[in-house]
């Protein structure tokens, strides 16, 4: 199979701006979460959230489109910025260019300010651009007219899978010819409508959400972007391209079971996984490390656990499975993509990033989640696994290589 | 293509439109000539103002859906389900017959479930967030429909949900046939579906892009010199795509055949159609190689920008006398998101039925002599391939190659 190099990498979330600042927060173990500033929490349980913190356009973007863009599109266009100049790609390559990203709520942080306005009938004139800014694919027609690539584009909103399914139709998208580099990640900022839609459904903690723990209540929400470039390998080779790491398969299922709880005996979950391994060719023996779910509701982390053993049997108890959510919140549509970028950070400076909120395991969750502080480890391969709203299941296998 | 990959078979189609139920039902008022727009009747529109719009009529779900997932179930997903389940009976699929993890769904939707966002919104600000329905929100993500087609069917393949502004429909079906080429399911749900909600058409009406709104009579006219803006519709189209060898190892009708598709982005405007759409002519031409085509059917939607952009498109890509004649299914069934899958539908019949989709309204068209337009009501003509073709506003552009089985 042809094989997947990963050219460039760019991330924005909670722990800092920058692949760099990622990197140093998850081996630290900081905790991101703090209180929201955004928007006012009042009437909701909590007044948590994973913010990025200071968000201003970068330099580089244009007046025009920094005055435009929504909260998601700028969060995509900053990991994006980052990833492009990492790969050191040109304008040539741009034109060929794909670009898939996955998010959930789009532009919706700008829509809803609108609507806001509207329904407390404030007497402001609204600009129209606000409410056009609105829809979901608008962040991936910001990357890609932003960075002229004119390739192949989409956006993919399958809930909290959605970065990572980005991530596997971009590699499906290389592979079946149809493009040589393409943008893939995810994107998604905090917005009062996800906030009060967790909120209503009872699924956000109180405290920093503590996956695996036995006092989790809930998820806490997050917001920030993962960008890659992925490239046919033997193209990044040819331009002499420093390869960060290797997408090696992704496997995807739906659990046809209930639009918010997963299927109990992970059915769903197992089969995504399975998929994974067996289009990769990987066997069980060689993960290293799995990147949970991990989302902190009472159902998730049980159901992951136990999807997790039904596919490692005994070999569950030997690999490392931890949330980086308990750093860097729920984001979404986004956590696809933040997440494979966790692993693959892992694997290439060598440690394992901590459930940093976890301090009292539940009996039902008996895995090596690594609790409180990273660990370090030489590792090669990482499953990542993202489960999202609608039983919409897919894991992802990513690799390092050496250099 | 010279040497594209295999081709993959459309064995059923499902349709909720706003001229008609049912593949049957939509093509007879298509080919007919029949309009979808009429007063809008689903929510209150400003005085004075455009007032048409093309809204999904007679629809009752319940014919359709038989689990109690139904109550829950938003308008949108209601009508991507039952579309789904007449794919489903339309390709003669039996339920208990088909290992359920084989069987994929792709869905395309731009806006999702917006009238019920909307109702969400206004309880968090004006009663708090305490007054949030936990009920109403799990149906608010854009994968809610796709979802709900898994429940209904008890599907546990490969679910995913696209978006990107008007080619979400042609996207959703460009991904379905890759499910089917790469072998992650064997048979696809592929298709797409919006809803008309109050909040799109104030925001159309805002951007004075609805028709009426600068002169000229409130209309849907593709192509037509006289065209002044769109009218908004709603809808749902879902196909079922596999292998042709599957198709005719199970004694499958074949609808028709995609042989390729191409996805580009050309430079556009912000929010707005291109208004030109060179950069799509390279994809274009690698995707129709030396042959012709009989049929190409737009996403030519009535307002100045993208209807120029195509017609312009359409004269570089085809000689004078090529034989392409150019049809939108949009004088009929309006401009929403995912009409792109009913379009891909509309191409499917045309070429299934050897009928020529027409332009109901085209009075005096907006180009040259080079280009053959459609006629005012269903023409028969053989066609053996034909090209969709979609643009987005944002410059997003999506195309499907189908022949005739």
């Amino acid at each position: 199979m042809q094989r997947i190099a990963i050219t460039g990498l760019g991330s924005i979330n909670a722990l800092g701006t920058g692949v760099e600042a990622f990197a140093q927060g998850l081996q630290a173990g900081t905790c991101g979460i703090g209180e929201l500033s955004l928007f006012s929490s009042a009437g909701c349980r909590t007044s948590r959230a994973a913010e990025v913190r200071g968000l201003v356009p970068p330099p580089w973007l244009s007046h025009a489109v920094a005055r435009r863009a929504s909260r998601s599109a700028l969060l995509a266009l900053i990991a994006a910025g980052e990833a492009w100049q990492t790969a050191g790609l040109s304008g040539e390559d741009a034109a060929g260019t794909g670009v898939v990203m996955g998010t959930t709520t789009g532009g919706m942080a700008t829509g809803e300010e609108l609507f806001r306005a509207m329904v407390q009938r404030e007497a402001r004139r609204q600009r129209l651009a606000g409410w056009l800014e609105t829809p979901v694919s608008v962040p991936v027609d910001d990357v890609a007219n932003v960075f002229a690539c004119y390739g192949l584009r989409l956006t993919v909103s399958t809930a909290c899978s959605s970065g990572a399914n980005a991530l596997g139709i971009a590699a499906d998208w290389i592979r079946c010819g149809r493009a040589e580099v393409v943008v893939c990640g995810g994107t998604d900022s905090l917005c009062r409508m996800t906030y009060t839609g967790f909120n209503a459904l009872q699924a956000l903690d109180r405290e920093p959400c503590r996956p695996f723990d036995k006092r989790r209540t809930g998820l806490t929400l997050g917001e920030g972007a993962a960008v890659f470039i992925f490239e046919d390998w033997e193209r990044a080779r040819r331009r002499g391209a420093r390869i960060l790491g290797e997408f090696v398969s992704y496997g995807v299922s739906a659990d046809a079971h209930h639009l918010t709880q997963p299927r109990p005996d992970g059915a769903g979950a197992v089969l995504a996984t399975q998929r994974a391994l067996r289009e990769g060719g990987v066997a069980i023996e060689e993960i290293d490390y799995i990147n949970a779910h991990g989302t902190g509701t009472p159902l998730n982390d049980v159901v992951e656990t136990r999807a997790i053993k039904t596919v490692f049997g005994a070999q569950a108890y030997r690999i490392p499975v931890t949330s980086t959510k308990s750093m860097v919140g729920h984001c979404l549509g986004a956590a696809g993509a933040i997440e494979a970028l966790a692993s693959l950070l892992a694997i290439r400076q060598g440690f394992v990033p901590p459930t940093a909120t976890l301090e009292e395991p539940d009996p039902e969750c008996d895995l090596d989640y690594v609790p409180k502080a990273s660990r370090s480890r030489i590792l090669r391969t990482a499953l990542s696994n993202s489960y999202g709203f609608g039983g919409n299941n897919t894991s992802l296998i990513v690799r390092g290589c050496e250099g | 293509m010279v040497q594209g990959p295999a081709p993959v078979a459309v064995t059923g189609i499902g349709v909720v439109s706003p001229i008609g139920l049912g593949r049957q039902q939509f093509w007879s008022a298509l080919i007919e000539g029949r309009l979808g727009i009429a007063p809008i009747e689903s929510f209150p529109v400003p005085e004075g103002g455009p007032t048409l719009g093309a809204e999904v009529r007679g629809f009752a779900a319940r014919e359709f859906i038989a689990s109690s997932h139904l109550r829950r179930m938003d308008k949108l997903s209601r009508m991507v389900v039952a579309a789904a389940r007449m794919a489903l009976d339309d390709a003669r699929v039996v339920l208990g017959e088909i290992q359920p993890e084989t069987v994929g769904v792709v869905i395309g939707s731009a806006l999702g479930d917006l009238s019920e966002s909307a109702v969400h919104l206004e309880r968090v600000f004006t009663k708090g967030p305490a007054s949030a329905s936990p009920m109403l929100f799990p149906n608010l993500v854009l994968n809610a429909a796709a979802s709900y087609v898994a429940m209904e069917f008890g599907l546990t393949g490969v679910n995913l949900t696209v978006a990107q502004g008007e080619t979400s429909g042609e996207q959703a079906f460009i991904l379905g046939c890759e499910l089917v080429r790469t072998g992650r399911a064997d048979l696809v749900l592929a298709g797409g579906g919006d809803e008309m909600a109050g909040i799109v058409f104030d925001v159309y009406r805002r951007a004075r892009a609805l028709s009426s709104q600068r002169g000229g009579p409130e209309w849907s006219s593709p192509y037509d010199a006289g065209r002044n803006g769109i009218v908004l519709g709603e809808g749902a189209a879902i196909v079922a795509l596999e292998s042709p060898a599957r198709a005719c190892a199970r004694g499958a009708t074949i609808l028709a055949e995609v042989e390729g598709y191409a996805v580009f982005g050309v430079p556009s405007p912000p929010y707005d159609w291109p208004t030109e759409a060179r950069a799509a002519l390279a994809p274009l031409r690698r995707l129709l190689g030396a042959d012709g085509v009989e049929l190409v059917c737009g996403s030519g939607n009535s307002s100045r920008h993208l209807d120029a952009c195509e017609i312009d498109l359409c004269g570089r890509l085809f000689e004078p006398g090529s034989g392409a004649c150019l049809t939108s299914i949009k004088g009929a069934v309006g401009e929403f998101g995912a009409a792109g899958a009913l379009s891909a539908a509309a191409t499917c019949l045309a070429l299934h039925e050897q009928i020529v989709p027409p332009l109901c309204h085209l009075r005096e068209p907006d180009a040259g002599p080079s280009l053959r337009f459609a006629a005012s009501l269903g023409e028969a003509q053989p066609i053996n391939r034909a090209l969709l073709c979609g643009l987005a506003r944002g410059g997003a552009g999506a195309a499907l190659l189908f022949r005739k089985n």
